[in-house]
C-alpha cells in the first residue's frame, strides 16, 4: 500500500519541483478552503516554506501535502471565526438550491471532515496519506468520511 | 425529494470541486513577487448577499504571519494562565528527551490454520499540541489512571453516533460532554464504563479529553474545574492528595504505526497495531477500556513480557510495551485469549 514515505520521487531541483507540483498544491488548497485566491496564496506559502529547507527534506511531496493541509486548516480556523461573527448579524434564510450548494455544505463541515471528504473522494489520497497529514489513525479517517457524508447529506436536505 | 446516496453525493462533490479548481492557473507564480489578492464571495442562503473580503496579502510571508500568528495566539486554552505546576501541588513532570522511532517490532499470532495480513505502515510527525499528562499508580495496570490529552479538534464537536452516549456537563469555559461507549446487542443498549470527557475549551483550538480508569462520571466532572494548564502541560492538584504519581508523556519527533492482523482458523480476526510508544503511551491507550471483570488485568507473553488485559463489550484488548513500541491486540471475546497469547511471536 502506498505511504507518504514511499511516494518520494526522483530528486530534482526546487524549481522543477515547484513547476511540477504547483497545480496540484494550488488545487488541493483551493478545494480545502473553498476559495481559489486563498488556495493559491496558501500554496505559494507552502512552496516558500519548502524552498527554505528543500535540500534537507527526505520527502518533499509528503512535506508539501502536510504543509498545504496545515495552512488550510489554520486559514479555516480564522475564517470560521470570522464567519461566526458575520452570521451573528446576518439572518440566514433558505433559498432555492444552487449548483454550488454542495460547496456551501462542504464548507459548513468541521475541517477534518471536510479535509477527509476532499482528499479521499476528490484528490484520491489514500486513507494512510490522509491519516498522516491529519495526524490520526486510518480508522479515524474512515470515521470522518462516514460522518462527513452524513453531515453533508443533512446540510443539503430541505 | 429523494435522499442522495453516498455515490451521488461524492459524484456531486467531485463535480463541484472540479469546477471550483478549474480556475487555478497551470503556470506557477513567482514566489518572491506576490500580489494582493481578494476573493469577493456572495454568501449563499442569506436573505441579503454579504460580501466577504477574504484576503489581502501584500508580500511573501504575509499569509504565514497571519496564519501562524493566529495559530500561536490560539494555542493555549483559556485556563493557561491559571497556575504554574508549583502552584498546583502536583509533582512537576520531568522533561523527557525527544526520541525517534526505532524500527517497530513485528507481531504475529502463530496459530495452526491462521493466516497473516499484509501489514500497512503509517509515519507521522510529532503532534504540535501540548502533550498528554498522565497520572497513574505503579505498574502497567494500576487501578486508577487519569489521562488528560489535548487534541486538535476545535470545530469537530462530538456527536452521538449510536456507538456511544453523550451528555453535556458544565465546564469552566466552553462546553463539555461525557461520553460512554454503548453495548449495542439486540435488545440491549447499555452505556458502559469508563467514561470519557470531551472538553472544548472555547478558544477555537483544542479539544481536551479526560479519561479516567477508576474514576466515576461524577469524579471526572468534578475534576474539570481543577485542571490547570501551565502553557506546557495540564496539571491536577488532586493528584498529590490522591497519592497518584504524575508521569510525563514521552515526546516523539515522529511516530510510526503498523497495522496488521491474523485471521484465525475459525475465520475470526485478531487485529494487531504496533505504534511507537513508551510505558506512558501504554497507560494512556489502555485507559480507554475497563479492566476485565473476573480476570487478572495482566498476562505474560511467551517471552516473559507483561501485558495489560482490558475489554470492551465485543473484544479483549491486550497491550504491552516492547522495543520502543506499544502493541495492541484486539481479540474477539469468543476466542480463547490465553491460547492466542501463547501463540504470540514478536520479532525485531
Amino acid at each position: 500500500m502506498r505511504t507518504m514515505a514511499a511516494e518520494a520521487e526522483p530528486r530534482t531541483g526546487f524549481d522543477e519541483f515547484y513547476r511540477r507540483r504547483w497545480p496540484d498544491a494550488a488545487k488541493w488548497a483551493t478545494a480545502l478552503t473553498g476559495r481559489p485566491a486563498v488556495g493559491q496564496e496558501l500554496a505559494q506559502e507552502a512552496f516558500i516554506s519548502i524552498r527554505a529547507r528543500y535540500d534537507s527534506l527526505a520527502n518533499p511531496v509528503g512535506y508539501l501535502r502536510r504543509t498545504v493541509v496545515n495552512l488550510s486548516r489554520s486559514w479555516y480556523r480564522s475564517s470560521a471565526r470570522e464567519d461566526a461573527r458575520i452570521a451573528a448579524v446576518a439572518k440566514p434564510d433558505v433559498v432555492a438550491p444552487q449548483s454550488s450548494e454542495l460547496l456551501d455544505a462542504l464548507a459548513a463541515l468541521p475541517f477534518r471532515q471536510r479535509a477527509t471528504l476532499v482528499l479521499r473522494f476528490w484528490a484520491d489520497w489514500t486513507d494512510e496519506d490522509i491519516a498522516t497529514v491529519l495526524e490520526c489513525r486510518t480508522a479515524t479517517v474512515r470515521s470522518h468520511a462516514r460522518r462527513g457524508l452524513a453531515a453533508l447529506r443533512q446540510e443539503i436536505e430541505p | 425529494m429523494t435522499v442522495p446516496t453516498d455515490e451521488e453525493l461524492i459524484a456531486g462533490m467531485r463535480g463541484a470541486l472540479d469546477d471550483l479548481t478549474s480556475s487555478v492557473p497551470v503556470e506557477r507564480p513567482k514566489l518572491d513577487d506576490r500580489a494582493y489578492t481578494v476573493d469577493l464571495l456572495e454568501r449563499r442562503r442569506r436573505r441579503w448577499p454579504v460580501l466577504v473580503a477574504v484576503t489581502a496579502v501584500a508580500a511573501a510571508g504575509a499569509v504565514g504571519a497571519v496564519v501562524v500568528g493566529g495559530q500561536d495566539d490560539d494555542r493555549h486554552p483559556a485556563t493557561s494562565a491559571v497556575s504554574s505546576p508549583s502552584d498546583t501541588g502536583a509533582p512537576a513532570s520531568q522533561p523527557v528527551p525527544p526520541t525517534t522511532p526505532a524500527s517497530l517490532p513485528a507481531v504475529v499470532v502463530a496459530m495452526p490454520g491462521a493466516s497473516q495480513d499484509q501489514p500497512t505502515t503509517v509515519t507521522g510527525a510529532a503532534p504540535e499540541l501540548p502533550p498528554t499528562r498522565i497520572y497513574a499508580g505503579d505498574g502497567i495496570a494500576p487501578d486508577r489512571v487519569l489521562v488528560v490529552r489535548t487534541t486538535d479538534a476545535e470545530f469537530d464537536a462530538p456527536s452521538p453516533e449510536g456507538d456511544h452516549t453523550m451528555e453535556p456537563i458544565s465546564a469552566p469555559t466552553g462546553e463539555a460532554w461525557v461520553l460512554h461507549p454503548v453495548l449495542d446487542d439486540p435488545g440491549h443498549h447499555v452505556p458502559v464504563d469508563p467514561a470519557l470527557i470531551w472538553w472544548s475549551t472555547g478558544n477555537g483550538r483544542e479539544l481536551v479529553s479526560v479519561a479516567g480508569r477508576g474514576f466515576s462520571d461524577a469524579d471526572l466532572a468534578a475534576l474539570l474545574p481543577a485542571l490547570t494548564f501551565d502553557g506546557v502541560a495540564w496539571a491536577w492538584p488532586g493528584a498529590a492528595a490522591s497519592a497518584m504519581a504524575e508521569v510525563p508523556a514521552q515526546h516523539h519527533d515522529e511516530w510510526q504505526q503498523r497495522s496488521s492482523g491474523t485471521t484465525l482458523a475459525d475465520g475470526l480476526r485478531v487485529a494487531i497495531v504496533v505504534t511507537t510508544g513508551s510505558r506512558w503511551d501504554l497507560l494512556e491507550q489502555s485507559s480507554l477500556y475497563p479492566l476485565v471483570t473476573g480476570r487478572a488485568p495482566k498476562a505474560v507473553l511467551p517471552d516473559g513480557t507483561s501485558a495489560v488485559v482490558m475489554a470492551d463489550p465485543g473484544s479483549y484488548h491486550v497491550y504491552w510495551q516492547q522495543a520502543g513500541a506499544v502493541v495492541q491486540l484486539t481479540v474477539p471475546l469468543s476466542e480463547d485469549l490465553d491460547a492466542i497469547l501463547a501463540a504470540v511471536v514478536v520479532t525485531r
